[in-house]
């Protein structure tokens, strides 16, 4: 069915009397263990309005959708209340259904009677029951007035905006550029390759960091699709999906904006910064980061580990520093929270770094202090392999016994109790410790709140769902790559960036991108032109006052309006609402929650 | 041999596991046309047999059913399951692969998934579905969630009684039906053929597949499965319900004596999560986890292993030497500590999991496409620093575990780059 | 409804194609049909748990708890509810006393 052709039949659908399908989930039994699903189904089938009424155990499934469409082919249903998971995972899935079945896919209601029911109410199985059986007649009364609604259309930027140029930002452009789009890479330091110009070795290669960067930056600057800004410091960003537009001043001080269909927030990491005194460091010259250390090695002469030009014969490795924070044990950041996430790649980069010590300067003794060593990359177990067998020495620590670092003239001491000997007390001497530090994002403050980008209680962007939608921000049109969400490793990075691309170049796949029509609708008869309503309105251009027919009245640009509501909050006369979400249709329904 | 069956599409993507769906979608939805090539009778790979996932807890089913849905009903995607791809040549620019549909003994036509034939069939086998912890018929439907619904007979479990046939009302029941050939011809293929566990037999101081109450991690997810075998968790030597569970760690993974050096990256977690779901299943059972290292390395990973611990599952540094039982089939554990009390211990549980590490599925080398494969048989990419999944094989590109061991949230994510790499190249071509 | 002539011509040509049924599968159903009897005929006298049955129906334990999952899958028995270290089955549709 083309789209035309399936307009019509929903507005067929639409004029036929409501005949309302209900379908019962069991989710496996994430509901029917608390909730009897079949007294739910029996209950909705006596509701007024009700044609159809049944359970199944997973309704996403091919058969439970298969349920639906036949109902609509043989009983002629024409709108459908789901009861089963929350909307944020399948609600979409069912309005697919119905479009597929040629109605219109907004006569969908999707009740949520797992997050809100049998998993909160699980040592209350009569009252989760009682309480399912409401919401879902609750979702009848408000699936009886919808109306069919169509998709908003606007025209795309036929162009992907990467904002960083790491190697997330660079493979993100190269795998854009490669499906034919345009692709702008926005970075603020005067050169392409991130964070790998400073790194030294690195795993799995090999490689200099930079030669890693040298590599894809000439595949970058080969691409004629791709254009490339460094030293761009960005000051706005703003815009909807398909009409991003991103202001930055280039080094000159001149302006520039470039406007794009989709953002890929490739905007990388900090290495975590240990505060002032932590394990000594800021205090004293010996106590380094592991990024330090590896510019240090860099630098030393062959055959001599050297810091300002003392020779270095022992050192020791810390895991974990800003990494794993135990609550009660670690001085919050800035922001008053632990960093309690594993920063994932140190453990690979301290022990690729020990063999690369042992490799030049085979007489320095390294010991190695940690809690679990996470080395799970396929060759990675080699580099803690070859770390043993080269004699590093291994102190392990519980999360509550944190090893600590003192210093004299004669050097550091390291204190640990190793569980490795059953709890010892153990000293350490060594000239150099070397604090191996986690991942933070890099600061983003400003484009974050501009967009109203979400980040998850570690402070990285948050993904909408790990496995359906890992890659996607709740914003649409705005996709994340490498370590802006999660600390990762070269080749991790490589794929977060493909895939950041992919759902680009799917959203640009047509000239124009549907938009969801839950937008702010006005009844110009009821409008009395009082202007209260604009000035609730936090999106710019979404709600202007105008003319209608000769009345002053607020309009609506549909493209702009997120539908959150505010307007309608405001409205004196109930001339506001938003569409699919009407206050006609939350009166029914709470009627028909509060009915005895 | 039944008519050569002919199809031409832009990409061919070798096995439906989350991997493969996720990037025939993400090509699909870009305007390509693709064919996935399925050896098992249902698409969804090993993914759709697991119970709930790490670390947020969905059902597996909740986010595989719908990805095999999208497949299944999307215009630009054909999928051919119980089908093996037997070669697939390259000519010029262009792939053919000679594939095999294999019979279900049904007219696939005609089939209504009526179940019947299953119904009226007299004879158990153990269901592999299951893990071997349930049973099916000879013919039976794979499981409830497959995609397609058809049911597969096989003729050597078969009394040739008839049952099924009279009981078929669209009489589509084909004792004689011969395997089918079918050609595909493609411009690229992603090569999405997953893993396996370690085979039971690498570990045989551990006695899986003697001992009746040590189990695959496979076998644990069905127990705690909405469907499982037994519909709760019960231990298989006798049905009863385990009040002490064990989970040993690294039970065929860094362990150079069998050939599997590495991490298998997935196990840690999955076992956490198991022991979690089981904690929740019994509330009074005892749950222990013996390992070397825990391993909770992704996003919001350490926060749950956090919680496990919160929970009060037991996490014990010990290495396992090796596991014995008592005349009541209850496992004992010999231990060696590695933290508190020193030197080796016998420990007594009603029910042991072995926390299997993952081998590669297929060996795509194979295919003699050009691609290579590393030490251990997983396929090696042609700069990892560069591509994630590019192959040395031009026009083949890898997706998933087939490069290594990955858990689900970095195999999502990887297919769909090399879905990307797919489009980049036949955009070229 | 399959046609009794065509069906009795498939499965001859069946036979002559694969030889006849193996003995040792037909023992194997013929076992597997005796204990289904066992176990749903102890069942008759009421609730058990796995291993009751095994003693009633003369298996092995872990055979015993196979069955009653075979069993419960195609809907001839059931789950009672209640907790404890061995749960117990019923026959489905109250036919137990």
């Amino acid at each position: 069915m083309d789209e035309k052709t399936r307009d019509e039949a929903s507005k067929d659908n639409f004029r036929q009397e409501p005949k309302v399908g209900v379908y019962v989930c069991h989710c496996g039994g994430n509901i029917s263990d608390i909730i009897d699903v079949k007294a739910v189904a029996a209950a909705l089938a006596k509701y007024p309005g009700v044609a159809v009424a049944r359970e199944y155990a997973f309704m996403c499934s091919s058969n439970g959708q298969d349920l639906i469409t036949e109902d609509i082919k043989n009983l002629g249903i024409n709108r459908t209340v789901v009861a089963a998971c929350s909307p944020s995972l399948h609600e979409l899935t069912f309005r697919n259904v119905l479009q597929r079945a040629g109605v219109n896919p907004y006569l969908h209601e999707h009740i949520n009677i797992r997050e809100q029911a049998s998993w909160v109410h699980k040592l209350d199985k009569a009252g989760a029951t009682a309480k399912a059986i409401k919401l879902a007649q609750a979702g009848v009364e408000k699936v009886l007035r919808k109306d069919a609604l169509n998709a908003i259309r606007v025209a795309a930027e036929q162009r992907v905006a990467v904002i960083g140029g790491g190697v997330a930002g660079m493979r993100a452009a190269l795998s854009a550029a490669g499906k034919g789009l345009e692709a702008v890479i926005i970075e603020k330091a005067p050169r392409l390759g991130g964070k790998l110009l400073e790194l030294g070795k690195i795993y799995p290669s090999g490689e200099e960091g930079a030669a890693v960067a040298k590599k894809l930056e000439t595949l970058v600057l080969a691409e004629k699709k791709i254009t490339v800004h460094t030293g761009a410091d960005i000051d706005y960003v703003s815009g909807f999906v398909g009409n991003f537009k991103v202001n930055f001043k280039k080094p000159d001080g001149s302006s520039r904006q470039v406007k794009a269909g989709a953002i890929v927030m490739a905007t990388g990491y900090e290495h975590y910064k240990p505060a002032q005194g932590e394990f000594g460091y800021g205090e004293d010259a010996n106590v380094v980061t592991l990024p330090e250390f590896l510019a240090l090695m860099k630098n030393s002469p062959a055959g001599r580990l050297e810091l300002a030009g003392r020779e270095i014969k022992s050192l020791a490795l810390i895991h974990c520093v800003g990494s794993r924070q135990v609550e009660g044990v670690h001085k919050p950041q800035a922001d008053g929270k632990i960093n309690d996430y594993c920063s994932r790649v140190c453990c690979s980069s301290a022990l690729y770094a020990a063999n690369q010590v042992k490799e030049r300067y085979p007489g320095v003794r390294i010991y190695d202090v940690y809690r679990d060593i996470r080395t799970y990359g396929m060759q990675h177990e080699e580099y803690y392999d070859k770390a043993s067998r080269d004699g590093v020495l291994f102190f392990r620590h519980n999360d509550t016994d944190q090893p600590a670092v003192t210093s004299d003239r004669t050097g550091h001491t390291v204190k640990v109790k190793d569980v490795l000997t059953w709890g010892e007390e153990l000293e350490v001497k060594a000239d150099l410790i070397v604090l191996v530090t986690g991942m933070m994002p890099a600061d983003i403050s400003l484009i974050k709140s501009q967009l109203k980008l979400p980040s998850s209680a570690d402070r990285f962007l948050q993904e909408v769902h790990l496995k359906l939608r890992p890659v996607e921000l709740a914003n649409s049109g705005i996709f994340v790559a490498g370590t802006a969400q999660y600390p990762m490793d070269v080749t991790e990075a490589m794929a977060s960036a493909g895939t950041a691309a992919a759902k680009a170049a799917i959203l640009l796949a047509e000239p124009d991108i549907p938009l969801e029509p839950f937008v702010a609708v006005v009844d110009e008869a009821k409008c009395t032109g009082c202007g209260l309503c604009p000035a609730e309105c936090s999106y710019d251009g979404a709600l202007m006052m105008g003319e209608h027919k000769g009345k002053k009245v607020a309009i609506v640009n549909p493209a702009l309006c997120k539908g959150c509501g505010a307007c309608v909050a405001v409205c004196p006369t109930r001339a506001i609402n938003v569409a699919g979400w009407t206050l006609d249709q939350f009166d029914a329904m709470v009627e028909a929650i509060a009915k005895e | 041999m039944r008519e050569l069956e002919k199809i031409e599409v832009d990409t061919l993507v070798v096995g439906s596991g989350i991997a493969g769906l996720q990037s025939a979608l993400d090509l699909a939805d870009q305007g390509f046309s693709v064919a996935i090539v399925e050896k098992a009778p249902s698409i969804g790979g090993k993914m759709i047999s697991l119970s709930k996932v790490f670390p947020t807890l969905d059902c597996a089913s909740c986010i595989t059913t719908p990805r095999m849905a999208s497949v299944s009903h999307h215009p630009r995607i054909t999928t051919l399951t119980y089908s093996t791809v037997d070669a697939i040549r390259r000519d010029g620019k262009t792939f053919t692969a000679s594939v095999t549909r294999k019979p279900r003994y049904i007219d696939e036509k005609e089939c209504i998934s009526c179940k019947r034939c299953e119904e009226v069939c007299p004879v158990f086998v153990p269901d592999e579905y299951e893990v071997g912890l349930g049973a099916k018929k000879t013919i039976s439907i794979p499981f409830t969630n497959a995609i397609p619904q058809y049911p597969v007979m096989h003729p050597e479990h078969c009394i040739r009684c008839g049952a099924c046939a009279r009981a078929c009302p669209k009489d589509c029941i084909e004792f004689l039906q011969e395997p089918a050939p079918v050609e595909i011809k493609a411009k690229a293929v992603i090569l999405a053929t997953g893993y396996e566990t370690t085979p039971m037999t690498a570990k045989k101081q551990y006695g899986l597949g003697k001992l009746p109450n040590v189990i695959s991690p496979m076998a644990a997810e069905r127990l705690l499965a909405p469907h499982g075998p037994y519909g709760r968790v019960l231990r298989p030597s006798d049905g009863m319900t385990p009040g002490s569970i064990a989970y040993v760690q690294c039970a065929g993974s860094r362990d150079k004596s069998i050939g599997i050096p590495y991490c298998s990256r997935v196990c840690c977690m999955y076992a956490i999560k198991q022991a979690i779901l089981l904690s929740g299943s019994l509330p009074i059972a005892d749950i222990t986890i013996y390992y070397m290292d825990i391993r909770a390395f992704g996003k919001g990973y350490e926060q749950f292993y956090n919680n496990a611990r919160a929970m009060g599952i037991n996490f014990v540094k010990a290495k396992v030497a090796r596991i014995t039982e008592d005349e009541k089939h209850n496992p004992i554990l010999r231990i060696e500590r590695q933290e508190g009390t020193s030197g080796p211990d016998e420990v007594k549980h009603e029910l042991v999991v072995l926390s299997q590490g993952l081998i590669p599925g297929h060996d795509a080398s194979a295919f003699g496409l050009g691609t290579e494969n590393n030490d251990f048989g997983f396929v090696k990419l042609s700069d990892e620093m560069v591509s994630s999944a590019v192959t040395a094989g031009a026009g083949v590109f890898a997706a998933g575990v087939v490069k290594g061991p990955r858990d689900i949230p970095d195999s999502v994510v990887d297919a769909g780059s090399a879905a990307m790499e797919a489009a980049s190249y036949m955009r070229k071509l | 409804m399959a046609d009794a002539k065509k069906l009795a011509e498939q499965l001859k040509k069946l036979n002559e194609l694969r030889g006849p049924v193996p003995q040792e599968l037909r023992d194997r159903v013929a076992a597997q049909n005796k204990a289904q009897r066992a176990i749903l005929d102890a069942l008759k006298e009421g609730p058990k748990t796995a291993p009751e049955l095994a003693a009633a129906a003369g298996l092995p334990h872990d055979r015993a708890i196979w069955y009653v999952s075979a069993l419960r899958k195609y809907g001839k028995i059931a789950d009672v509810p209640g907790k404890g270290d061995y749960p117990k089955y019923e026959l489905k549709g109250g036919e137990a006393k």
